[in-house]
């Protein structure tokens, strides 16, 4: 049986997905951040520009690799390349930014092969610096941006997290897991 | 001793192929929601007889796999999955993303045609009525109901339910002011301000310590409700969001209870996730929100699909309904194609039902990674 043990990351600049990799990998993760140049300079000095990769390491002979995707569009021809297989996908939406719904919407049709595929999970980052929207408006917001996608699961968790915090990022990530087999880890 | 319930030897056993764990997890999990025919996944290792087949036509070694397993194996039914099965004329192809309510017309209907077909045969993409199940697949005996039954009573009596009535008493009162949006006190019984609820600002503000506020809600009936006319209570020692405490306090009122007003035995449904990262944490909150937000399911088969402990289900469900976000009644099975539902009667006894392995390779080990973190 052929294994894609691979989790992608993905949002715009800022929402904290380099830092929710570097929670759970169980090495320093390989960052290719580099001076931003662009408007990105506007949100952080600097920002991946091509990927973030940790691994998870599960016993000796199997290991979950940990991919970030670079948040601006114009890289978007990556993508493609770290969706193939995997587990699953983690949007990271950064709540300050001026248009979520239409982060939410770029980023989702993105993928949107990817995520017929496999489940999505939902983070909010900067609830503390912007309380609205709130999770109960994201997911009126999803309705709407997801009515011509063919989701594996169209009622995705979405949550309130810090990227630099450990429980929230578990929380994100079990999550999906659940989303692909509630029954995992389950007592008898 | 045989530990696999009778049922299991009784299901259709279905061949993957081209499929990885978390697609192979997918199956299973929708295998065992299934509410009329037995099907099993066969797991590595395994070498029963296969009576049918699953291909993932679009991943690198699916196409191949499929096309060698039709070619050695032609009286076993074979499906293919595929995102265009449009190019795949040979093989009876079901559309993804794979849904319950097409994948069990399309697995009977399949079951229901030789294996060989011709391969002109239409492409399977939309549900329609399953036709009546061969009679030498019917999986269930009396035997798999009865050894079903013995296994269930060991954990868990349905008839035992205790059950509290949220219209009733302080949660009744509580919910009644966040309807009419008007302020309310809560206090403890020796008349200690706890909260005060302000629905308009859609907060609520802590007065009491947390070892106060615990001990209250261990026993929130005691608890005294007024409304809140004055403005002068001090300085609160924190506040939290409304959907917050109404998580927390309506788990607490459950205390393991069932809600009367959801029902036992019919499918309820999530409109939404819970916002888990910021809410208490209640005991399997993640596992059960991601099955009730998949598909509606009835509490019963809830607990038997996930052998969670009845309280801390009732304890979810209330704090769920508590925020506005479980559905049941006609709002649930609205969504539930007639062809997957069966009288809520004959679910306990007609249904047979796999206990979730403990451990399911690659997911299990790295959700035990993840929670150890």
């Amino acid at each position: 049986m052929r294994e894609d043990n691979k989790i992608v990351f993905t949002g715009p600049v800022g929402a904290g997905k380099t830092s929710a990799i570097a929670v759970l990998s169980d090495v320093p993760i390989i960052s290719t951040d580099a001076k931003a140049s662009d408007m990105t300079i506007n949100r952080k000095g600097h920002t991946t520009v091509a990927m973030d990769y940790g691994i998870l390491h599960l016993g000796e002979k199997s290991k979950v690799h940990l991919y970030g995707t670079p948040g601006q569009e114009r890289f978007d021809f990556m993508w493609d390349i770290l969706t193939t297989g995997g587990l699953g996908l983690v949007l990271m939406l950064d709540n300050t930014r001026p248009n979520p719904k239409k982060d939410m919407h770029f980023f989702l049709h993105a993928f949107k092969n990817y995520i017929s595929d496999v489940p999505v999970v939902i983070g909010i980052s900067k609830t503390d610096l912007a309380p609205r929207p709130t999770t109960t408006e994201y997911a009126e917001m999803f309705a709407e941006v997801s009515q011509d996608l063919q989701m594996l699961n169209p009622v995705p968790p979405i949550f309130e997290v810090d990227g630099r915090n450990k429980e929230d990022i578990k929380n994100l990530v079990m999550a999906l897991l659940f989303s692909i087999d509630p029954g995992i880890g389950a007592a008898v | 001793m045989n530990e696999k319930p009778n049922a299991v030897a009784t299901s259709l056993v279905v061949q993957s192929i081209g499929m990885d764990a978390r697609k192979e997890a997918v199956f299973r999990m929708a295998f065992k929601m299934n509410r009329r025919h037995a099907y099993r996944l066969l797991e590595d290792g395994e070498k029963e007889k296969v009576d049918l087949a699953i291909a993932d036509l679009d991943s690198p070694e699916g196409l191949a796999q499929a096309r060698t397993f039709a070619r050695e194996q032609p009286h076993i039914p074979l499906l293919g999955t595929s995102t265009t099965p449009e190019q795949y004329p040979e093989f009876r192809v079901l559309r993804k993303p794979i849904r319950m309510e097409t994948l069990f017309p399309a697995l009977a209907q399949l079951l229901q045609q030789p294996a060989n077909a011709p391969a002109s045969l239409p492409p399977v993409e939309t549900a329609s009525p399953p036709p009546p199940k061969p009679e030498a697949s019917q999986p269930s005996t009396k035997a798999a109901d009865a050894d079903l039954r013995v296994s269930l009573s060991r954990r868990w009596n349905p008839e035992q339910v205790e059950y509290f009535d949220p219209d009733q008493g302080i949660l009744a009162l509580v919910q009644r002011a966040v309807r009419d949006q008007i302020p309310t006190q809560i206090l403890n019984p020796e008349g200690k301000l706890l909260w005060r609820i302000l629905p308009g600002d859609g907060l609520v503000e802590s007065y009491g310590s947390s070892t106060e506020e615990n001990k209250a809600l261990t026993d929130p009936e005691r608890l005294q409700v007024r409304v809140d006319s004055s403005q002068a209570n001090g300085q609160p020692k924190h506040q939290q969001g409304l959907q917050e405490f109404l998580w927390s306090f309506s788990a607490a009122v459950a205390r393991g209870r069932m809600s009367r007003r959801i029902p036992l035995h019919h499918p309820v449904k999530l409109q939404r996730w819970p916002n888990l990262t910021r809410l208490r944490p209640l005991p399997e909150a993640l596992r059960l929100s991601a099955f009730l937000a998949r598909s509606p399911a009835s509490p019963l088969l809830t607990i038997r699909m996930l052998q969670v402990e009845p309280a801390d289900l009732f304890n979810f469900l209330a704090a769920s309904d508590g925020i506005g976000i479980l559905q049941y009644g006609p709002a649930a099975t609205s969504t539930i194609p007639s062809n997957q539902t069966t009288p809520a009667t004959s679910e306990a006894s007609t249904r047979t039902v796999e206990p979730p392995s403990p451990k399911r390779g690659l997911l299990g080990r790295l959700l035990a990674k993840i929670a150890g973190l």
